[in-house]
C-alpha cells in the first residue's frame, strides 16, 4: 500500500488460495457430486466460492460468499427439468419446445437481473453485502435494445450494445447502498472492436499463407491446423475481452474510490492456452491448478485507489432475504455478456 | 486466551479492532468500552474453508472476524465436521479420485444405458409415431428424392421385409419405404417404425441374403428403440459431464466436449453392434447365409472408398467393418 494522490491509498487485491488446498476441496466436491448424482453440486459450488472469496484480500478484509446450497439446488432442479423438457420436446413436440424456448428468451432480462441480485446479495466485504437493483424496466430496455441494435446493424454497432450492457450492470451494482458508477464512453469499445477485427484479418492472411505453403505438398490436412486455428481464435477473443475488462474497471468508480485493472493480453493468452493443454493432458486433474492460477493472476492485476472511509458505506435495507426465484436465474447461468 | 478481532456492526463497512478473550465456550469482546460476551455453543459461526478467519455472528448483523490461530484452531477442533475432515487429508483426496473415476465410468457405461432403456420402453408407442412423420419429412428434404426403382425390385424387397415382419407381432406396424439417395448407398431406421432402403443400396446388394441382412439390421434398430435411447443417452451424458466439469470457464470448457463426444460415439457403436447381433440371429434362424451382412458391409466400404483410418476408432459412430465381419 503506498500513497499516490492526496489522501488516496493504493490497495492491492491479493489471492492466497493454493493448489494443494484447493485440489483436495475440488476432488471431494467432484466425488460427492458424482456419488449423489449431481445433488451435491450445489454444496460444491458454495464451498468452492467460499474458498475463492475467502482467499481474496483487500486491505485488512477478505470477501465472503453466503449463498445457501439449498436455494442453489432448488434453482438447479428447476433449470434441469426445463432443459430436459426442452431437449426432449425438440424431437417429439416441436411446438412445446418452441414455447419453452420463447418463454426463457422473453424472460431473459428478468432472469439476468435475478441472477445478479442473487450473486451480489450473497457477496460481502467487511461484513457488508453487495447489492443489485431490481430494475426490470431498465433490464428489458438494455437487453432488448442492445440485441436490436446488434441485429439491425448486422453486428457493426455491437460495441454500442456492449457499452449499454456494461453501463447497466455497473450502475445497478452497489456496495451496501452506494452504487458503482460507470464513467466510460462508447468510443473505446469501437476501438477495441475494430482492433480485434484487424488482428483477426491480419492473422488470417499470415496463417492462411503459412498453412498453404506447408500443406501444399501434403495429401491430407495435418492435425495441427485445427489446433492452430483454435489457439489463434482464442487469442483474439481474449484480446477483445481483456481490453474491455481493463477499460470498464478503469472508468468505474465506487464513491470516490477508483480502480486500476492492468491485465496483460499476452499473459492471459498464455495462461488460458497452457491451462487447456494441461487439463487435457492430465484428463482433468489439472483443473484446480488452472483455476487457482487464473484467479491469482486476475486478483493481482486489480488495484483499488481508496479515498473513502469504509464507515461511509451503509447497509442497504432490502439486502437481506432472497426473493423467490432469484436462484432460478442463477441456475440458468444467466450471465449478462459484459466482456468477462 | 486473549487476542484482537475485527468487529463489524452490520450497518457500515467500517472495521474496528477489538480485544477478545476466550473462556470455555464464552467469547468476551469489548466494543465502545462496553464488556460484552457471546456463547459460542449457541451463536452461529461461519468457519472458513481450509484456512482463514472465523466469523462469529453477534445478532443484528454484527459480527466478529477472528483470524488468530490460537483461537481458531480451538474452534476448529470443536466444530470440525465430516466434510472438513475429508477436505483436510490427502488420503481422502486419493480415495475420492478413485471413487470419482470408477463411478463416472460405471455411470456412463452401465447406469446411463440401463436407465435410458427403461425409459425408452416405458414410453408409449404413439410418442414415436409423432417422431415418424417429422423424422422422415426432414430426411426427405435433406437427403432423398423419389425412388426410381422398378416394380419388380420393389415387390421383391417388400416380400423379404414382410417375412421378417411375420416373425414377431411387434414388427407388424413397421413400414418399408424406398428412396433415391443423394448421399450414396445406405439404409436407415427412422424412429417410429420406418425402414428406408435407398435405391443405391438395393443395386449394390449382390443377392437376396444381403438384402435380408440389411433389412434385419434396421428392424433390429427399430425393435430396440435405438434412436430414442441414443437421444436419451446423449442428452443425459452431456448434462452429467457438464455438471461434473461445470465450473470451467467457457474457453476451457472445450476440454469437457472431448469426453462427451467420445462417450456418444461409443453409445452409437454399441447400438450398431446390437443391431448386427439381431441381424445375425435372424439370418441364422431363417436359413440365410450368415456371412451376408459382412459381405455387404465390405461392398459398402468399397463403394464409398472409405478408409478405416480416416476417423480415429474412438470417435467413430460405427464399429470398424473388419471387426463386424470377423464376428461370425
Amino acid at each position: 500500500m503506498n500513497e499516490s494522490a492526496a489522501g488516496e491509498r493504493r490497495a492491492n487485491i491479493s489471492f492466497t488460495g493454493t493448489t494443494s488446498e484447493y485440489f483436495k476441496i475440488w476432488i471431494i466436491n467432484l466425488a460427492l457430486t458424482i456419488v449423489t448424482l449431481g445433488m451435491y453440486s450445489a454444496w460444491a459450488k458454495v464451498r468452492k466460492l467460499r474458498y475463492f472469496y475467502g482467499n481474496t484480500h483487500l486491505e485488512d478484509g477478505t470477501f465472503e460468499y453466503h449463498a445457501s446450497p439449498v436455494s442453489i439446488l432448488i434453482g438447479r432442479v428447476i433449470a434441469f427439468v426445463t432443459m430436459m423438457t426442452y431437449y426432449f420436446t425438440i424431437q417429439y413436440a416441436p411446438m412445446a419446445s418452441a414455447v419453452i424456448f420463447l418463454a426463457v428468451f422473453l424472460l431473459m432480462p428478468v432472469l439476468l437481473v435475478r441472477s445478479r441480485v442473487f450473486q451480489m446479495r450473497n457477496t460481502s466485504y467487511h461484513g457488508l453485502r453487495f447489492n443489485f437493483q431490481r430494475d426490470y424496466g431498465r433490464s428489458f430496455a438494455t437487453i432488448y435494445g442492445s440485441a436490436l441494435i446488434t441485429v439491425l446493424s448486422l453486428g457493426l454497432a455491437s460495441p454500442s450494445a456492449i457499452y449499454m450492457r456494461n453501463k447497466f450492470v455497473a450502475n445497478s451494482t452497489g456496495f451496501g447502498k452506494t452504487l458503482f458508477k460507470f464513467g466510460g464512453g462508447q468510443g473505446e469499445f469501437y476501438a477495441i472492436f475494430w482492433k480485434s477485427a484487424g488482428l483477426a484479418m491480419l492473422g488470417l492472411m499470415i496463417f492462411g499463407g503459412f498453412i498453404a505453403v506447408f500443406t501444399g505438398a501434403a495429401s491430407s490436412d495435418p492435425w495441427w491446423i485445427p489446433v492452430l486455428v483454435f489457439a489463434f481464435s482464442a487469442a483474439i477473443s481474449i484480446y477483445f475481452r481483456v481490453r474491455q475488462r481493463n477499460y470498464v474497471w478503469n472508468t468505474t468508480t465506487l464513491g470516490s474510490n477508483r480502480f486500476v485493472s492492468f491485465l496483460s493480453v499476452t499473459d492471459m493468452v498464455v495462461i488460458y492456452l497452457t491451462n487447456i493443454f494441461a487439463i487435457i493432458l492430465t484428463l482433468g486433474l489439472a483443473i484446480p491448478w488452472a483455476q487457482i492460477r487464473l484467479a491469482k493472476y486476475r486478483a493481482e492485476h486489480l488495484q483499488v485507489l481508496l479515498v473513502d472511509d469504509w464507515r461511509d458505506y451503509i447497509a442497504s435495507k432490502d439486502s437481506q432475504g432472497n426473493a423467490l426465484g432469484e436462484e432460478v436465474g442463477e441456475a440458468f447461468d444467466a450471465e449478462i455478456d459484459i466482456g468477462f | 486466551m486473549e487476542t484482537t478481532a475485527a468487529y463489524y456492526n452490520g450497518n457500515t463497512a467500517g472495521s474496528v479492532q477489538v480485544p477478545v478473550s476466550l473462556q470455555g465456550s464464552r467469547l468476551g469482546y469489548v466494543v465502545n468500552g462496553q464488556d460484552l460476551w457471546v456463547d459460542l455453543g449457541v451463536t452461529t459461526m461461519r468457519p472458513p474453508i481450509a484456512r482463514g478467519a472465523w466469523v462469529i455472528e453477534l445478532g443484528g448483523g454484527a459480527e466478529l472476524h477472528i483470524d488468530d490461530e490460537r483461537i481458531t484452531s480451538r474452534l476448529a477442533s470443536q466444530r470440525s465436521g465430516f466434510i472438513e475432515r475429508l477436505e483436510g487429508a490427502w488420503h481422502w483426496a486419493l480415495i475420492s479420485a478413485l471413487v470419482a473415476i470408477t463411478s463416472t465410468w460405471a455411470l456412463l457405461t452401465w447406469g446411463v444405458p440401463i436407465a435410458a432403456k427403461q425409459v425408452a420402453f416405458a414410453l408409449p408407442e404413439d410418442i414415436s409415431s409423432r417422431m415418424r412423420e417429422e423424422g422422415l419429412g426432414i430426411m426427405d428434404e435433406l437427403f432423398f428424392s423419389e425412388s426410381r426403382l422398378d416394380e419388380e425390385d420393389r415387390s421383391h424387397v417388400t416380400t423379404l421385409f414382410k417375412k421378417i415382419q411375420s416373425t414377431h407381432p411387434k414388427f407388424e406396424s413397421y413400414q418399408l419405404e424406398f428412396r433415391y439417395s443423394e448421399i450414396g448407398p445406405n439404409a436407415f431406421a427412422v424412429p417410429g417404425g420406418f425402414v428406408v432402403m435407398t435405391d443405391q443400396l438395393i443395386e449394390l446388394a449382390e443377392n437376396e441374403d444381403q438384402l435380408v441382412a440389411v433389412l434385419a439390421h434396421e428392424v433390429g434398430h427399430l425393435y430396440g428403440r435405438h434412436s430414442l435411447r441414443i437421444l436419451l443417452q446423449n442428452s443425459t451424458t452431456a448434462v452429467l459431464i457438464a455438471a461434473f466439469t461445470g465450473d470451467l470457464s467457457s474457453i476451457t470448457a472445450l476440454s469437457a466436449a472431448i469426453p462427451t463426444i467420445l462417450m456418444q460415439a461409443k453409445y452409437s457403436r454399441d447400438f450398431e453392434r446390437e443391431a448386427d447381433e439381431f441381424a445375425f440371429d435372424y439370418l441364422d434362424a431363417n436359413g440365410y447365409s450368415d456371412e451376408a451382412l459382412s459381405k455387404l458391409l465390405l461392398l459398402l466400404e468399397d463403394s464409398v472408398g472409405k478408409d478405416d483410418s480416416e476417423v480415429p476408432g474412438r470417435f467413430s459412430s460405427h464399429p470398424p467393418s473388419r471387426e463386424r465381419v470377423d464376428k461370425d
